[in-house]
């Protein structure tokens, strides 16, 4: 498809769907299935772009927390830093008391609360959807629970993506999570919040799970860490003394049970998670932020939906379903199932990315500015989002420029200008996009009867799991994709339309004051200092044994593979050793800074980013680690990548399609939860692990990598005199009665009956 | 179970009546029976006494554990070429409609003479013949498929699966070692993702012994995991997906008292 054919595909409004999808089912002799093959593609003409607006999320209403609640009385049992607020005891079912060993901390003090706690009741549910107008999708979803007084259910309806949460900072909630998935299902879930500072009992860890009929009562601090410092060889935190340039901003839930994260999350369990402060009122009120109601939140998933017409080949659920609506009166054409193959270990792909659950959505904007939320929810696909206006007659596209103001969790410092916003799994983006640059007179000829069509487009080539720049052009394999071509190659078929946005001139003006710039300062940032004797751990991602592993190991849920000393901060250095294949490695509980990193650019010019301080050479030869680079390549490769940074710098507005991509992919001036490794990659991180003893988790993202074991715990402690000769060694994680609401004994510390490994 | 009964329902009551409404649809061969026992399971395990895990597990909830999401063309095993193979006293067998369908498999790869993972990838599956079967009872196959099949007539794999302990007396967890025509090998292969996007990696048959596939048919559940895990993890891995029921599910995983 040419560039013309694929920009007139995606302008058009018109096409009518689904009129008629010939798919055979699977048949035994057909072996492997791939999401391209004829029976399982949906095909994309058959669905109408721009037919349906996008729907407004909605949000979850916390309410006081009742005595009928009875929190912790649950199956799963709440969190034991829960009861630190309530020395009482006042709760009719009690704790069960700490077993020897067990997680201590923290103190109360080490959580902030301004206010009582209130309480959200999810449930995940299975249940039937329209994706696609006119097919009826089974689909997992949470629903919030609403109650009575008395506390009798009145309704839950389940959604994909789930309803969002809006709280604020220092205003803890307890999240009671119910598994409503039909029994037949047995789909065990883990719900956790990414991108917080959560306790370990509510982090959603991957053994933490919730079985069919159990419930959970997940407890959201919503508050920042102390800060602490180094005293001796005793690291102590700092009364009082929130660190509160810790305060996240976009985050999101998601599935993370053990070994069927990937389905889950495939099939619809993820939300996004908002915390707001003071900070960000404050920016929104000088009209630095847009109002609320200019945001725009898009979760980006990508399915393959299987077209099923035949009613006998239904699920039952589904079957019903459309027979009701049939008999209601509706056009339906018949099932779309997500197709989820449980042998792609390579990370599944789909071929219809859904924004927000729903395909190619379209959204009214006026020449204003916005702040767009972007969310990666896929399993395995990269994107490389751009924003383009289509010239009504040539088809034509021109680039928008926007302010980059956040990555994953965190605000910046200072925005960044930038034509594109590359982001892997789970990475979050927060764009400051102003319509109004459209008003100006070079893009005049973008109009039509005062509308302006925007596309938001993905311009990344994925074909398979290992990542972008595989497919046609191996040599690509190494680089950061091409984001941002002058023109599309006229053989160019990868560029994805995502959402349409129809700006609106004219009318009524309300003016908009909004003014984010690269100078304001949003949130203040603090680079981390390297204390010295640092702890340096070293953690190379590779391919083994026909899976993935991390330091030749894989993840094992009775082994925490760190054990450190909680408050401490420590330097970690990923490598990336696993031929083309991608990896963004996710650590939960913190934030990290980057202070090194080698990689690639889309030029396939190798970048080194060093922050000034870290003499990464001497730092490595000192302790005996391998680096790749010398230090002469260390220099001119930096050097390098500054003058490529300064170019991309100096675009102008006339230039707009200038050669550029996402500069925070690796940045050492902001906060990171979820790392891109590329092919080959490096990065050096500062971490801390504070308020909260383990386990925690890192893994890979791809979840179908994660689901193979690329991951790892991790288990901060308090230090004492029992932990402190053992501190550094591979460890069992520890305590029970943080892994189900009883004092049973950990599984970890029984063998299963038939002999030894 | 049954005797747990009343404590479910004191416990649990607006649960499960939520759950049935919710799952229960009016017409369909499930009954409502066997989704109230679904709903409660977990619920009786919660009031019931911890179990001897050395005993055999406990019943199953249904005997139908797939229910209504099992319709034509709506397994995973769909994905299973239906070749014929040979065995290794030469039988001719269909893999999926004579070994597979509406069973609980354990799957690995080897080859004889392999000598990297291979011996690892078949101990682990003489010693999973070995306990899965205290958990699971003896209903339960082991499949091994040859990735050289030129070598591995059903003579050689005779001798390497008496090498294994897998012997002539094959009635109760009987483990079939098959051998077959290169193609249909392959699409074995690749249908249960043992491949590598790199031609290169793909084509070395060393790289496609050191994961093992288990499937419980019925229940329409598929997992995989790598060769190297400890036995605990390698079993409540399997358990979770092969099991019937909570109990055997997590039958090394000690549930709340
Ligand atoms: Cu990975």
């Amino acid at each position: 498809m040419d560039r013309r054919s694929f920009l007139r595909s995606v302008g058009q409004v018109g096409t009518v769907a689904g009129a008629a999808v010939a798919a055979p089912a699977a048949t035994q002799a057909e072996g492997y299935r791939r999401c391209a093959d004829p029976h399982l593609k949906f095909v994309a003409e058959q669905v109408t772009k721009w037919a349906q607006e996008l729907r407004d999320l909605n949000y979850v209403q916390p309410r006081e927390v009742r005595a009928t609640d009875h929190i912790g009385a649950v199956e799963q049992g709440v969190a034991p830093e829960w009861y630190w607020f309530h020395p009482d005891q006042s709760q009719p079912h009690q704790h069960p008391p700490l077993a020897p060993g067990a997680a201590r901390s923290p103190r109360p003090q080490h959580i902030r609360r301004d206010a009582d706690e209130q309480i959200v009741e999810l449930a995940a549910c299975d249940f039937v959807t329209q994706i696609i107008p006119g097919w009826v999708t089974h689909v997992l979803g949470y629903g919030e629970v609403h109650r009575s007084a008395d506390g009798k259910e009145l309704s839950c309806q389940p959604q994909t993506p789930g309803p969002a949460f809006n709280v604020r900072l220092f205003h803890p909630l307890i999240v009671r999570v119910h598994n409503r998935i039909d029994p037949h299902l047995h789909l065990e879930v883990s719900v956790h919040q990414h991108g917080g500072h959560i306790p370990a009992h509510s982090d959603g860890h991957p053994n933490f799970l919730i079985l069919p009929g159990e419930r959970r009562d997940y407890f959201y601090p919503n508050s920042v860490p102390l800060q602490a410092d180094l005293q001796g060889n005793q690291w102590v935190p700092r009364d009082g003394e929130w660190d509160t340039n810790e305060t996240q901003s976009t985050m999101w839930y998601h599935d993370h049970a053990e070994d069927i994260t990937a389905h889950n999350a495939l099939m619809g369990l993820g939300g996004l998670y908002f915390l707001r402060d003071s900070r960000e009122d404050e920016l929104r009120q000088q009209g630095i932020l847009p109002a609320l109601d200019h945001e725009i939140p898009l979760v980006l998933k990508d399915v393959c939906l299987q077209p099923i017409t035949d009613e006998s080949l239904m699920l039952c659920k589904v079957r019903d379903e459309v027979e009701k609506l049939k008999k209601a009166g509706e056009s339906i054409h018949g099932e779309a199932r997500i197709h989820f193959d449980p042998f792609d270990h390579n990370g599944t792909l789909g071929n219809l990315v859904l924004v927000n659950g729903q395909a190619y959505p379209f959204k009214a904007v006026r020449p204003e500015a916005y702040w767009l939320r972007l969310l990666n929810a896929s399993l395995a696909r990269f994107y490389n989002l751009e924003f383009w206006a289509v010239h009504p007659t040539t088809l034509k596209h021109r680039r928008l420029t926007f302010l980059r103001f956040g990555r994953d969790s965190w605000m910046f410092q200072h925005a960044i200008s930038q034509t594109s916003v590359f982001l892997s799994m789970a990475n979050r983006g927060d764009v400051y996009l102003d319509f109004a640059q459209c008003l100006a007179e070079d893009w005049k000829e973008y109009w039509q009867d005062d509308q302006l069509q925007v596309l938001m487009v993905s311009t990344l080539n994925q074909k398979d799991g290992r990542g972008p720049g595989h497919g046609d052009n191996e040599a690509t394999a190494t680089e950061l994709p091409r984001g941002a071509a002058n023109e599309l190659p006229e053989d160019r078929t990868d560029s994805l339309p995502l959402i349409q946005f129809r700006v609106q001139r004219g009318g009524e003006v309300v003016p908009q004051p909004t003014h984010m710039t690269e100078q304001v300062e949003l949130r203040p940032h603090e680079q981390l200092a390297i204390p010295e004797n640092v702890r340096v751990r070293e953690f190379n991602f590779e391919r083994g044994r026909g899976a993935w592993q991390i330091n030749h190991r894989f993840y094992d849920s009775c082994t925490a593979n760190v054990v450190h000393d909680l408050w401490s901060t420590e330097l970690w250095i990923l490598r990336n050793r696993s031929g083309g294949w991608w990896h963004p490695i996710h650590i939960h509980l913190e934030s990290q800074q980057q202070i090194y990193v080698q990689a690639r650019n889309q030029r396939g010019e190798r970048i080194v980013l060093k922050r000034p301080d870290y003499d990464v050479h001497r730092f490595c030869r000192d302790r005996n680690i391998q680096l790749e680079l010398s230090a002469e390549e260390i220099e001119t490769a930096d050097e390098k990548w500054k003058s490529s940074f300064a170019e991309m710098q100096n675009h102008s507005s006339d230039d707009p399609d200038k050669l550029k991509f996402d500069q925070t992919v690796w940045n050492l001036e902001i906060k990171h939860d979820t790392h891109v490794l590329g092919p080959n990659t490096e990065v050096h991180l500062l971490m801390r692990f504070r308020t909260f003893e383990g386990p925690f988790v890192f893994h890979c993202h791809n979840l179908n990598h994660e689901d193979m074991r690329m991951m790892y715990q991790m288990d901060p402690r308090e230090r004492t005199q029992s932990d402190v000769s053992v501190a550094d060694e591979e460890l069992r994680v520890r305590g029970s009665h943080w892994y189900f609401a009883s004092n049973a004994p950990h599984h970890c510390h029984e063998e299963p009956s038939g002999g030894a490994v | 179970m049954k005797q747990d009964s009343k404590l479910v329902a004191t416990t649990e009551t607006s649960e499960s009546s939520v759950a049935v409404q919710q799952t229960a649809p009016a017409r369909r061969r499930v009954l409502t029976a066997s989704v109230l026992a679904g709903a409660t399971a977990t619920a009786a395990l919660w009031a019931s006494a911890r179990r001897d895990k050395a005993q055999p597990a406990a019943t199953t909830e249904t005997d139908d554990p797939a229910g209504m999401f099992l319709v034509p063309g709506s397994r995973h095993s769909d994905a299973i070429p239906d070749v014929p193979l040979l065995t290794q006293t030469g039988q001719t067998v269909r893999l999926y409609s004579d070994l597979i369908r509406d069973q609980r498999v354990l799957i690995s790869f080897m080859y004889c003479r392999c000598q990297g993972i291979c011996p690892a990838s078949s101990g682990l599956m003489q010693r999973l013949r070995k306990i899965l079967p205290q958990y699971l009872g003896p209903d339960l196959r082991l499949l091994s498929l040859t990735l050289d099949p030129e070598h591995d007539t059903p003579r050689e794999l005779q001798r390497y699966a008496r090498a294994f302990g897998s012997g002539d007396d094959q009635t109760t967890t009987p483990w079939t070692f098959l051998t077959g025509g290169a193609q249909q090998i392959e699409s074995v292969r690749t249908a249960l993702g043992y491949r590598d996007p790199d031609p290169v990696i793909d084509a070395d048959r060393t790289q496609h012994a050191a994961m093992l596939t288990f499937g419980n048919d019925a229940a329409n559940r598929w997992g995989t995991l790598p060769v190297g895990l400890t036995e605990l993890q390698t079993v409540s891995g399997i358990l979770r997906v092969l099991g019937n029921s909570t109990a055997e599910r997590f039958a090394v995983v000690p549930r709340p008292v």
